[in-house]
């Protein structure tokens, strides 16, 4: 179990086996929230590697007395994960299409590497995640799938903790409808006899 | 008959999002209520399954072995071999103390009228600089632990009701430059026109087309910027908006004064 603290003042001093020893305790977490926030692995890798990367090259902006080094990873995770899905809505279309011209453009949507990623096996929860609102995929995969606390997912999201506290259960309830229609584990209650019953 | 719990503040029981007093009324009514216990059980039941799953689902994502410390490691050597990042994180806190007690002394030093900048070679009293360079030497400290400042993090009610505060604000000052806009655009307009009987038409013109043109934008600009406000409200990109806005509007007022 790693000192964080100590780490991050010996990176601060310049040791880089520091950096070496935070990138390899945080990498795992980062790349799952990626993944949740994003659904797929290559965005996830390289909004993970993005958020590192940052987060280790100014670490002279993280201030401790504000927010835990996770929190504040976690924060550039989710920053990061926002700017791709933003190019990826914004590259949905191309001009020439849009405006109807012959020469066909090429298609802005994934290469090859991403049609093996989605040809991988999917979670319902996690596609139910996917279809939510960015908002509320945000706050329910930091409160569910990260644990972390209303007022660490209000600092991450930039928001009031109220308004935190609402998008999660907001996205509670979205699930419980779409996962609720056919999906018994989640929708209807457990049949009478069932352990989950008592 | 017996009134039930609102779901909302069930799943604001599983959630722990319910204040205390909210939370001991729930349970005072759901000592006496098997329907609602049921309900409340039924909550709990599917928030377990849906936190417990998701984090299994996402545990179970596995990190390419593409992604390595190897592939950022050139980054984080550069930064390795840059110390000027530290070297200013350093001397950040030692220049807000600096301006803070210089603020203070020169605050202190306003109190007196006599004071003058013959030390310095300056004939001018230094009375009406010396409060107006405390504020310029306090800002520094107050910029600089802003964001460790309660007033950082208020709470939402005074949230909204300074978007509310801002949004109407920005709405009046901008139905108030429809008359500026119109007037900057006639006095513009009037230097390519030869009598008055012309400019007395053109007045009429741009009175009318300009009013109806620069309402309709107004109602647009409103209406839109309401529901873009209401949509992102607490988020950074709403703030920024009131920013660019009263910016706006402090342009045309500067500008309609030169023109």
């Amino acid at each position: 179990m790693i000192d964080i603290n100590a780490m991050i003042e010996r990176w601060k001093s310049g040791d880089e086996r520091a950096a070496e020893a935070l990138y390899h305790h945080f990498s795992e977490s980062t790349f799952r929230l990626a993944y949740a926030l994003l659904g797929n692995a290559a965005d996830a890798e390289e909004a993970a590697q993005d958020a590192l990367t940052y987060a280790l090259v100014k670490i002279h902006r993280y201030d401790s007395e504000r927010a835990a080094f996770g929190t504040w990873l976690h924060t550039i995770t989710v920053s990061r994960c926002r700017d791709r899905q933003r190019r990826k809505r914004l590259a949905r279309i191309s001009l020439g299409e849009w405006l109807g011209w012959g020469r066909d453009l090429p298609d802005p949507a994934p290469g090859p590497e991403s049609q093996v990623v989605q040809n991988e096996t999917r979670h319902a929860l996690l596609d139910a995640v996917q279809a939510l609102s960015p908002s509320l995929r945000e706050a329910i995969v930091l409160r569910y799938g990260a644990g972390h606390t209303f007022r660490e997912i209000a600092e991450i999201m930039d928001c009031p903790a109220p308004t935190a506290q609402s998008r999660v259960r907001l996205a509670y309830k979205q699930l419980r409808q779409t996962l609720g229609a056919g999906t018994e584990p989640f929708g209807a209650p457990a049949p009478e006899g069932s352990p989950e019953a008592r | 008959m017996q009134k039930h719990a609102v779901e909302e503040d069930l799943i604001g029981y599983v959630h722990g999002t319910l204040t205390d007093a909210a939370r001991e009324a729930l349970d005072r009514h759901l000592a006496g209520c098997p329907a609602c216990r049921a309900q409340l059980s039924d909550h709990q039941r599917a928030y377990r399954r849906l936190r417990e799953t998701l984090r299994a689902e996402v545990a179970a994502a596995e990190a390419p072995q593409g992604m390595s410390y190897a592939a950022i490691a050139p980054q984080v050597h550069r930064r390795a071999g840059n110390r000027l990042g530290t070297s200013v994180d350093r001397l950040a806190p030692a220049l807000a103390s600096f301006a803070a007690v210089a603020g203070a002394f020169m605050a202190f030093l306003s109190l007196f009228r006599d004071v003058s900048w013959d030390p310095l070679g300056l004939a001018a009293s230094a009375s009406p600089t010396l409060p107006l360079g405390a504020c310029f030497l306090f800002s520094i400290p107050a910029l600089a632990n802003a964001r460790r400042s309660p007033l950082a993090h208020p709470r939402e009610g005074w949230l909204r009701l300074l978007a509310v505060a801002l949004w109407l604000g920005t709405a009046f000052v901008g139905l108030y430059e429809i008359a500026i806009l119109r007037e900057m655009v006639f006095r513009i307009a009037i230097l390519w026109v030869d009598n008055t009987v012309q400019a007395q038409a053109l007045a009429l013109t741009l009175g009318n087309w300009g009013t109806f043109l620069l309402g309709a934008v107004w109602i647009a600009m409103v209406v839109g910027g309401g529901e873009f406000h209401y949509r992102n409200f607490g988020r950074r990109r709403s703030w920024q908006l009131f920013v660019w806005t009263i910016l706006a509007e402090l342009a045309v007022l500067v500008v309609a004064g030169v023109v």
